[in-house]
């Protein structure tokens, strides 16, 4: 009986790889956000025929659209690579 | 000048003394360990500091401190968008794939892509066709990168007299290496760059290649923040370096000659390259600058044809003052053409999509604006090289302190440049037929402007570094593939170690020899070859691999469909846009660039591929996704 019921039973998912598979799936997010923010500003201040307003010395639509997130992903990916992602058994 | 110069051919020995230094290091590390996975991959023992800036170095190829900075010039601020996802790129490239592939990497005893690839799909054909295409594709990068370290030994050595007598011995004593067009000085750069990466590279492996990396990324770093401080301290700030871009509107291009009045004497004439001259015109006085050297030859009047510049902003005119020209000779303007986008636009280097010379719209539509804020991300995190370097470090807490790391250091590296850049377009103008200069030119202004001509040799370190941190890498991915992947795998399992070893340095000189003969008659397109096979890489390795971790039904036959037919969507539409427009320039369907496509094919062909042949054997399910 006890054979029969451990065929019938498939090995779980790895613990590793089902957190990586997340972890993996943050970073795709993560890429999409920038994506989203630094195109939809820049499509909307950047592509503009007027000469922009600076920021810093830089335009604003670089400053806001390119920099602001720049600092921003940077920071995250800084918070995320220490503090979220796990350390696993590394074989 | 001069003392820059020498003090330049000082700095560029030291370099080579401390490369070799290294080289012999990993060397006597690595007669005390097991040679393949020592010298392919360092034993897996990379730390936190050597994983991130060998990432970082190798993935910043010549082409970021020579391609990169020559369209800043050409183009301004849009080039911040151009380079945008290297805010999230160490996440991407080094996170998403990491962790998965060490472990797979260390269960398996692999220690190049194809052997993982062989590994998890249990295929052999599989690692096959991805050594062949590994093969293939590196060698295709490696010529561009020999050309511009070539280039750049030329800019750094050039006008030392050391080197130029060395030129001069070379083109006596062996003219067959100088092939007809191409200077002396170009080829003695060449081999003089082509034998101090094939020592290093071949006595030492994986773990020089790294030490170097480590070296050439704070050569790199302190570059880029020496030029940073220089560029805006002789512009007078940023902000003062913006309004002076906004008033500026794109150039004119053309061509000219220069006619003499009377015959040339014996020691001809000759106008520099960037000589100023002023022509009268319409409204005024037009001002030109020239971007080649002419020469009136002994006994002739009229000089050969160069590239010329038409300087076009009335604020930028009215601070240039032109010497005159010796009055035995009078420019003539052959052909001169305005911008294609952005002529007589004030602000269009400050605006997207930038000024173009050729394309109407610009240089960066929104469609490319997308295109390659994904194709940093997809291009990096699928090339076979930085796989490699995944396959490397010692353990978890490794990774995610070199993710930390590499973010901010490619922050501190890629903004920048920008701003530097950006400086160059005011404090250099007119270079606009030869941006590839301008880093050079750049190095020798800025040093030159701070009084510490000394400087000039340090900063052209930077794209020096940068390009023998690619190569090197290259050159070991490509032994690897021959030695292992083939010879081990295919020809000879019982092979010694000591063969092995043999066949690595042999193999290792072969691909230093046909890549310096490629680089010997210089390919015309260096950044377009660069990007192409950069691309092609990423379109044939990218999906194949991460599905291969992260989807448990991927079988062989989808990663087989997946890698060849990602990578011919790509090839086609560059093989289109030539039968179409007879260029280097690929066809990009909806504004999105070829290895979008190429992605999306491979995911498609993996999907297709996938569900018409069985499931992956229960053991490799077993071995690779369950506990």
């Amino acid at each position: 009986m006890r054979r029969v019921s451990d065929r019938s039973t498939p090995p779980r998912p790895d613990s590793g790889f089902l957190r990586a598979r997340r972890e993996a799936a943050l970073i795709l997010a993560s890429w999409v956000a920038c994506l989203l923010w630094t195109i939809t500003y820049s499509h909307l201040f950047g592509y503009r025929p007027q000469p922009p307003a600076l920021v810093f010395g830089i335009p604003s639509w670089v400053f806001f659209g390119i920099l602001v997130p720049w600092v921003a992903a940077t920071a995250f990916s800084v918070w995320f690579s220490l503090r979220c992602m796990t350390d696993d058994n590394d074989g | 000048m001069g003392s820059g110069i020498d003090s330049s051919l000082v700095l560029f020995l030291a370099y080579t003394a401390i490369v070799l230094a290294l080289a012999w290091l990993s060397h006597r590390t690595l007669r005390k360990r097991s040679f393949l996975s020592e010298y392919f991959l360092g034993s897996r023992g990379l730390g936190m500091i050597a994983l991130a800036l060998t990432f970082g170095a190798t993935s910043a190829s010549a082409g970021s401190f020579a391609g990169f900075p020559s369209l800043i010039y050409a183009h301004g601020w849009v080039l911040a968008l151009w380079i945008a996802s290297y805010m999230i790129f160490p996440l991407c490239g080094m996170g998403l794939l990491g962790k998965r592939l060490n472990l797979v990497a260390r269960r398996t005893g692999a220690i190049t892509i194809p052997d993982v690839l062989r590994e998890r799909f249990g295929s052999p054909a599989l690692a096959l066709v991805s050594t062949a295409l590994l093969a293939l594709m590196l060698t295709v990068y490696l010529v561009p990168q020999f050309t511009l370290a070539a280039l750049i030994m030329q800019q750094l050595l050039g006008e030392t007299l050391l080197f130029q007598r060395a030129a001069f011995g070379l083109a006596t004593l062996a003219p067959h290496l100088v092939p007809a067009g191409v200077s002396s000085e170009y080829v003695l750069g060449l081999l003089l760059f082509a034998l101090l990466v094939v020592i290093y590279t071949t006595f030492g492996g994986f773990r020089a290649v790294v030490w170097t990396d480590i070296l050439q990324g704070f050569v790199m770093l302190f570059g880029v923040f020496l030029m940073l401080g220089l560029a805006l301290h002789q512009t007078g700030g940023l902000a003062k370096a913006t309004r002076a871009l906004a008033t500026m509107t794109p150039p004119r291009l053309g061509e000219a000659v220069f006619e003499a009045s009377r015959a040339a004497p014996d020691a001809g004439y000759r106008v520099a390259e960037d000589t100023w001259f002023e022509l009268p015109g319409d409204g005024g006085t037009r001002l030109f600058r020239t971007n080649q050297p002419a020469t009136i030859l002994p006994g002739e009047r009229t000089s050969n044809r160069v590239k010329v510049v038409e300087i076009t902003a009335p604020e930028q005119r009215a601070a240039i003052r032109a010497e005159p020209l010796p009055a035995v000779l009078t420019p003539r303007i052959l052909t001169m053409r305005s911008y294609a986008h952005g002529a007589d636009s004030p602000g269009a280097y400050v605006r997207a999509p930038g000024p173009s010379a050729d394309d109407r719209d610009g240089f960066l539509p929104l469609g490319l604006a997308i295109s390659f804020f994904a194709f940093w991300a997809l291009s990096g995190t699928g090339q076979p090289g930085n796989m490699l370097r995944l396959m490397a470090f010692s353990n978890t807490a490794t990774l995610k302190r070199a993710i930390a790391s590499l973010s901010v250091y490619f922050s501190l590296i890629y903004f920048p440049l920008v701003i530097i850049f950006c400086c160059a377009r005011v404090l250099a103008p007119g270079l606009d037929q030869t941006p590839d200069r301008i880093m050079p030119a750049m190095a020798y202004l800025l040093s030159d402007g701070a009084h510490v001509p000394w400087l000039a040799g340090l900063l052209i370190a930077a794209p020096f570094a940068a390009a023998m941190s690619t190569v090197d890498s290259f050159m070991l991915m490509i032994t690897s593939s021959v030695v292992r992947d083939i010879y081990q795998r295919n020809v000879h399992p019982q092979a010694s170690e000591r063969t092995l070893k043999r066949m690595s340095y042999a193999c290792m000189m072969v691909i230093g020899v046909l890549a310096t003969v490629g680089a010997l008659h210089p390919p015309q397109f260096l950044q377009y070859i660069i990007v192409f096979a950069g691309g092609g890489l990423a379109a044939a390795f990218l999906a194949p691999v991460a599905l291969g971790l992260y989807w448990p039904r991927f079988n062989a036959a989808g990663a087989l469909a997946a890698m060849l037919g990602g990578f011919l969507a790509y090839v086609a539409l560059y093989v289109a846009g030539f039968l179409l427009h007879g260029g280097t320039a690929p066809v990009r369907p909806l504004g999105l660039d070829p290895l979008i496509w190429g992605f999306a094919a491979s995911l498609a062909f993996a999907a297709i591929g996938t569900a018409a042949a069985p499931r992956p054997s229960a053991e490799i399910t077993r071995t690779f996704f369950r506990s």
